[in-house]
């Protein structure tokens, strides 16, 4: 059977009846299967969700230890002043006293502008912010132990906690000089790293 | 449905719906009727069957090779073309394949041979745009009455009592092979009776000559069909022989039994072709392609509306099978909520007891968890100075000029002066895998050492060399330490120049300087 031009004329009814109907049944299917799949990933989150809080509830118990253990850690640290703003003053306070009570040769210092802690594996993370500034440090030196008990105090003393990056001991005089000169030059980088927290409001009971 | 029985003189149209075959109109053969004929199609959107009731009927046997569909076709076109002068009303019936090698089909030709007295009704059909499903013969329509009437004998003969006569059809393994009407005084029972009877016998001895039949007495069974009003003749009548066997059939009883509570009271047998034309319908007929044009549009488009409401209702399907899951996900959804809900509460109980905190718990977890990370990564020079200083208390005669302490990780190996005591790479896990992620290695704290052979004589090469070698072997037997990027003060290999002057007066070696890098992988 060959069909003319009339022939299509008369078979256009059809034709738009038939693409309608298989459209419609096809945008039903689609429309369906979306939801669907929009229903299949709420039940998915749904399930996560329980699933998560239920785990939280079966280790409530675990969870109270370790927010207690972390709570003294973080106590300590705060009690030493890591948490918080940077105290620059106590800082050079703290080198002052070592230095007189060392009796120690000049010490030469400078301090960058604080940044964003950028060591391996740390970002902020929530509401925390681990920051730092880097100090430069340049003193004479009768001997190595010295250098060695200015960083224990600073680390002991230090409103912040000391991060030695970098210490450079040279020999400055040869021979055994009965004088108390120095015989070492010493250049030392410190960070000095402070944590600071976005949202510091107490928060009761945690959570 | 509008059923069209055509004779030669006239044509009646009868309607079928809810059982009742009526008769609508009747047509004369002539202009006044054709006429009417077309006012009477006018606008029908009926479907039309078309069954032919007359005496100039040929039926023609014959054998044709094995071939493909398309050679079949035009073989057949051409042998009907061949045979009838007028094809438009030609058929070609498959009687199967002939047992052998070659497999020749056999086909029996059938044609109308006056068409001409047809023309004017089949005109009028395709002006009214008429949807004709096909022209029948009513031979072409005996096998189905047969059939109906449970007849299974291979050979069997038809013997239908019309309003045209009496019309003799042979049907053979369910095929028609051949047809005829003769007159019929319709009035009387009994002539009625008797021709049937003689007719049959009559044929049968023509099917003999015709070669129809395998061998004379061949035995054939006879269905006669006949009105009510004939069977106590046609009881007395038709007496079964070797060769005919007999089956009277009321053809008022068939209709009722077909399902037909109203049919032309008159005419049965008539009926009965028409109906089993409606209902039965054979795949074959006359009427070309021209004749049912409209018909085929009707199917085109019912195809159309059939195929998009099957993707609907498909669609349906599967959105219905497919809400049925997103019930089943919101009562999943709705429970874990609920649960979450109960959860969540009791959760929030227990965490009152909890301990109050200067900030969440996840900042103080974060807080806490990062500390140790920075403890890993830092320390104090303290470790590695010891170290050196123990070292050095046993080798009075090295001094040291330069200690350059750092966090961070090995360099790359330079070209090491000397090459006795070779650089040792640090250890495996942490330069031999890069592939680890940067941020979970805290690197090393790394001390470069650089000193002097003291009171040594310049020309003593060898005494210099062994006492580096000595003082960096001592220094590599402290557990965790690593030792890198050593510079001898000589370069005792061939791949560089060694100089001298032996008996020199500069005694004291001033240039006896070595250099060496320690490590220890932080956090280890």
């Amino acid at each position: 059977m060959k069909l003319g031009a009339s022939d299509l004329k008369r078979l256009r009814l059809p034709i738009a009846a038939s693409a309608t109907l298989a459209l419609a049944g096809v945008a039903c299917y689609l429309a369906v299967d979306d939801y669907l799949l929009e229903t299949t990933k709420l039940a998915a989150a749904t399930t996560a969700q329980r699933i998560e809080v239920q785990s939280r509830l079966a280790s409530a118990n675990e969870e109270e230890r370790e927010i207690t253990a972390n709570l003294q850690q973080y106590q300590a640290l705060a009690a030493r002043g890591i948490v918080g703003e940077e105290k620059r003053l106590d800082w050079i306070d703290a080198i002052t006293a070592i230095k007189n009570e060392r009796r120690l040769f000049n010490i030469g210092y400078s301090i960058e502008p604080q940044k964003e802690l950028d060591y391996p594996g740390f970002a902020p993370r929530g509401g925390v912010r681990f920051v730092f500034s880097r100090v430069k440090l340049e003193m004479q030196l009768l001997h190595e132990e010295d250098l060695l008990n200015l960083i224990d105090d600073l680390a002991k003393r230090g409103r912040s906690y000391l991060s030695v990056r970098n210490c450079d001991v040279q020999r400055t005089e040869r021979g055994g000089g009965t004088t108390l000169a120095p015989r070492l030059q010493a250049a030392c980088i410190f960070d000095l790293i402070t944590i600071r927290h976005d949202r510091p409001a107490p928060v009761p009971g945690g959570g | 449905m509008r059923l069209l029985y055509l004779t030669a003189n006239r044509l009646t149209a009868y309607s079928l719906s809810r059982r009742k075959l009526l008769v609508d109109a009747g047509f004369e053969r002539n202009d006044q009727g054709i006429a009417a004929f077309a006012a009477y199609l006018a606008g029908s959107r009926n479907l039309y069957y078309l069954v032919i009731d007359v005496v100039e009927e040929d039926y023609h046997q014959d054998v044709i090779p094995y071939l493909g569909r398309k050679d079949r076709r035009q073989v057949l076109a051409r042998k009907l073309a061949q045979r009838y002068r007028d094809t438009s009303l030609t058929l070609s019936l498959s009687l199967g394949y002939e047992q052998g090698e070659r497999r020749n089909e056999k086909v029996l030709y059938a044609s109308f041979s006056n068409t001409q007295q047809f023309q004017p009704w089949l005109a009028a059909l395709e002006r009214s745009e008429v949807r004709l499903v096909g022209a029948y013969s009513t031979a072409l329509l005996a096998p189905v009455l047969l059939k109906r009437a449970g007849l299974k004998a291979p050979r069997c003969l038809l013997v239908s009592v019309q309003q045209t006569g009496l019309r003799q059809s042979y049907v053979e393994d369910g095929q028609i092979r051949f047809s005829r009407i003769g007159r019929l005084n319709l009035e009387d029972a009994a002539d009625v009776a008797a021709a049937c009877a003689s007719e049959s016998a009559r044929l049968q001895q023509y099917l003999e000559t015709l070669h129809l039949l395998p061998t004379a007495n061949t035995p054939i069974d006879v269905m006669v069909l006949a009105g009510g009003q004939y069977q106590a003749a046609l009881a007395d009548a038709c007496r079964s022989t070797d060769s005919l066997i007999f089956h009277v059939v009321n053809a008022d009883a068939r209709c009722r039994a077909a399902g037909l509570e109203s049919f032309p009271a008159d005419a049965p047998c008539d009926a009965l072709f028409l109906h089993a034309a409606a209902t039965g319908t054979p795949a074959q007929q006359f009427a070309q392609d021209q004749h049912r044009h409209h018909y085929h549009l009707w199917q085109i488009s019912n195809g159309l509306y059939t195929a998009g409401i099957a993707v609907l209702v498909s669609g349906m399907l599967f959105a219905l099978a497919q809400l049925f899951d997103v019930y089943n996900l919101s009562q999943q959804i709705q429970s874990d909520k609920t649960r979450f809900d109960a959860i969540s509460a009791e959760y929030a109980r227990l965490t009152t007891t909890f301990p109050p905190t200067p900030t969440s718990t996840e900042n103080l977890k974060t807080t806490i968890g990062q500390y140790q990370t920075l403890q890993k990564q830092t320390a104090s020079p303290e470790y590695l100075f010891g170290e050196i200083s123990k070292t050095l208390a046993g080798y009075p005669q090295v001094e040291l000029e330069r200690i350059e302490w750092r966090i961070g990780k090995p360099a790359q190996e330079s070209g090491a002066k000397g090459g006795a005591p070779r650089a040792i790479a640090p250890a495996p896990d942490a330069a031999g895998a890069p592939a680890a992620a940067p941020a979970a290695d805290p690197g090393y704290q790394l001390a470069t050492v650089s000193a002097r052979v003291v009171g040594a004589r310049r020309t003593d090469v060898r005494s210099i060399t062994d006492m580096a070698s000595e003082f960096i072997a001592t220094m590599r037997k402290v557990p965790k330490l690593e030792i890198m990027n050593v510079h001898m003060p000589f370069d005792i290999t061939t791949k560089d120049t060694l100089a001298g002057n032996i008996g020199s007066e500069r005694a004291i070696a001033e240039d006896a300087r070595f250099s060496f890098t320690i490590g220890r992988k932080l956090g280890g």
